[in-house]
């Protein structure tokens, strides 16, 4: 008799990777109750697939549902959830999808996904009140390299060779043209959502790789430092104007005054 | 009915899910409560902020779908403290989840998998609802799966299940009315015999839903019942209602339709026709005490 671990662990070969040879001598239900082990079979596959396809709808639009899905069935079974909210699954689908046979001629592909992943969880973001100009006017000036800021949580920054933003706005539109010439251009997004909403904006390297490293947790200063290797024409001083302008900072979490 | 009115009301409610949210915060209708799964809301903040404001309003019953009691690699910690983080901002009444596991070595598998029904599984199963209940700081109620297969390493039946861990445990009881009459179908009980024999001091809540009947390939010729929760409640399931009501008496019970989602008033309407059996049911048997 195997014991619950043995059991559950036949239990996920059947239904992961089709496996139902280990069960079948202790399940129960019909003549044939294997062909009922395949009722969970589907729901795993049907369910996730279907979760997986909402949420890259402009990719779907763009390479058709038959190759989605077949990727999609793939991809469960090669990386299946590792937490129960499904709405946090996928965020590798992207990257895989770039990596099946048929996606050679689409090399934008890897990119639209990832758009289109930034997308859906910035929308679902809270903002917040944006950081009062003062705060900051308190801090020492030889400080300021120090300073570590928190940014509006539906803020998401993506760097992509394609101008992937373009394809997502063309879906957004509903506006196919009957030929579109896509060109490869280095693109420098800011993704912003909340509650529901969101617009896309193209950044210049330096402002965009300024923002990305303070969004990631690190100080001015070293944002500074990689914004200047992006653009050596990078000013941080207005850079950072901008970012309090644009009412992006909500809190000081280091070097406060 | 606001929040105040009743902390377990006894009026159906109805399954909350996302595409009726926006709609539920701006026109505010004459639901009894709203049942939500957290795993819905526990990454969205947008969808979290609307329904604290819910919360404000109409009593909430927050039902896992993840929690995965029956897990022999153990409970997802982890996902307790995020569930138990929600809990105390809607501050539900009532707590519950499923007898059945889901998760295998960090492995989500997104489905409520059939437990067999021996000691090893009762042992696991109770010491992982006293974890749950000391995490989530609340009563958390167990209820019956709908199932498609047996397992031939169970020694007890599900009823004998339940009732032994309620009297191990303590814990609560949510009995799935239409997971009855599924479960009765596909594995050949009386899903009458079936209520009678739960322990009914412990019934907290009531679920019913609808179900899809497929070609059986088990049994050619036959039919299987897949608990879809994707139509309107069946003709059998309302009289098996009527006697669970008889049975337990008066307890929140809830419409439950998470595919093919129609409309909102759709979903109302059987949460009325829920009250409307319960009334009927039980209207008789107040004259007769009365008579008596």
């Amino acid at each position: 008799m195997p014991s619950l671990a043995e059991f559950q662990a036949s239990v996920r070969g059947a239904i992961i990777d089709g496996d139902s040879k280990p069960l079948i001598p202790i399940l129960m239900g019909g003549r044939d109750p294997e062909k009922r082990l395949a009722i969970h079979q589907r729901h795993y596959e049907a369910s996730l697939v279907r979760a997986l396809v909402g949420k890259f709808p402009a990719v779907n639009w763009l390479v058709g549902s038959p190759f989605l899905t077949d990727s999609a069935r793939a991809f469960i079974r090669r990386q299946p959830p590792s937490a129960p909210c499904i709405a946090e699954y996928g965020e590798d689908f992207p990257a895989f999808l770039a990596g099946r046979p048929d996606a050679v001629r689409m090399p934008w592909l890897r990119w639209v996904g990832g758009l289109e992943w930034h997308l859906g969880h910035a929308v679902l973001a809270i903002g917040q009140a944006p950081l009062a100009p003062e705060t900051l006017a308190a801090v020492e000036a030889e400080r300021l390299p120090d300073i570590v800021f928190h940014l509006q949580p539906g803020l998401r920054y993506l760097a992509a060779p394609w101008p992937v933003d373009d394809l997502v706005k063309l879906f957004l539109a509903e506006a196919a043209p009957e030929r579109y010439a896509l060109e490869a251009q280095n693109v420098f997004l800011e993704i912003r959502g909340e509650r529901g909403a969101f617009e896309i904006s193209r950044l210049q390297p330096g402002v965009f790789a300024f923002r990305k490293w303070i969004a990631a947790g690190q100080s001015i200063g070293i944002a500074a430092e990689k914004a200047i290797e992006a653009d050596p024409l990078f000013d941080p001083g207005p850079a950072l104007a901008a970012l309090l302008a644009d009412r992006l900072a909500t809190e000081i979490v280091e070097g406060a005054p | 009915m606001t929040k105040k009115d009743c902390h377990a009301p006894v009026q159906a409610g109805i399954g909350l899910r996302l595409p009726h949210l926006a709609e539920v915060v701006a026109t505010r209708p004459a639901a009894g409560w709203f049942e939500i799964h957290p795993e819905n809301f526990l990454a969205n903040p947008h969808a979290s902020e609307l329904l604290v404001q819910l919360a404000e309003r109409y009593p909430i019953s927050v039902h896992t779908v993840g929690v995965s009691i029956g897990s022999a690699c153990g409970v997802d910690r982890d996902h307790l403290l995020r569930v138990r983080a929600l809990i105390d901002r809607i501050d539900p009444f009532l707590v519950s989840g499923h007898l059945a596991w889901s998760t295998h070595k960090g492995e989500y598998l997104n489905d409520l998998l059939p437990l067999p029904y021996n000691e090893e599984t009762l042992r696991l199963v109770a010491r992982h609802v006293d974890e749950v209940q000391d995490g989530l700081g609340r009563p958390y109620l167990i209820e019956n799966p709908s199932s498609y297969i047996g397992i031939a390493t169970s020694t007890m039946n599900e009823v004998e299940f339940l009732g032994e861990l309620v009297r191990r445990t303590g814990c609560r009881l949510l009995c799935d009315v239409s997971n009855v009459h599924v479960s009765g179908h596909n594995l050949g009980y009386d899903p009458y015999a079936y209520l009678d024999g739960l322990p009914a001091g412990a019934i907290d809540e009531l679920h019913l839903g609808g179900f899809t009947a497929e070609d059986d390939e088990a049994n050619p010729g036959a039919q299987v019942l897949v608990d879809t929760h994707g139509q309107q409640i069946a003709e059998p399931v309302w009289d098996l209602y009527a006697h669970a009501v008889r049975r337990f008496g008066l307890k929140s019970t809830l419409i439950e339709w998470d595919n093919d989602i129609p409309a909102l008033d759709a979903i109302l309407s059987e949460a009325d026709k829920a009250d409307a059996v319960a009334a009927a049911t039980l209207i008789p048997e107040r004259r007769h005490a009365v008579a008596r």
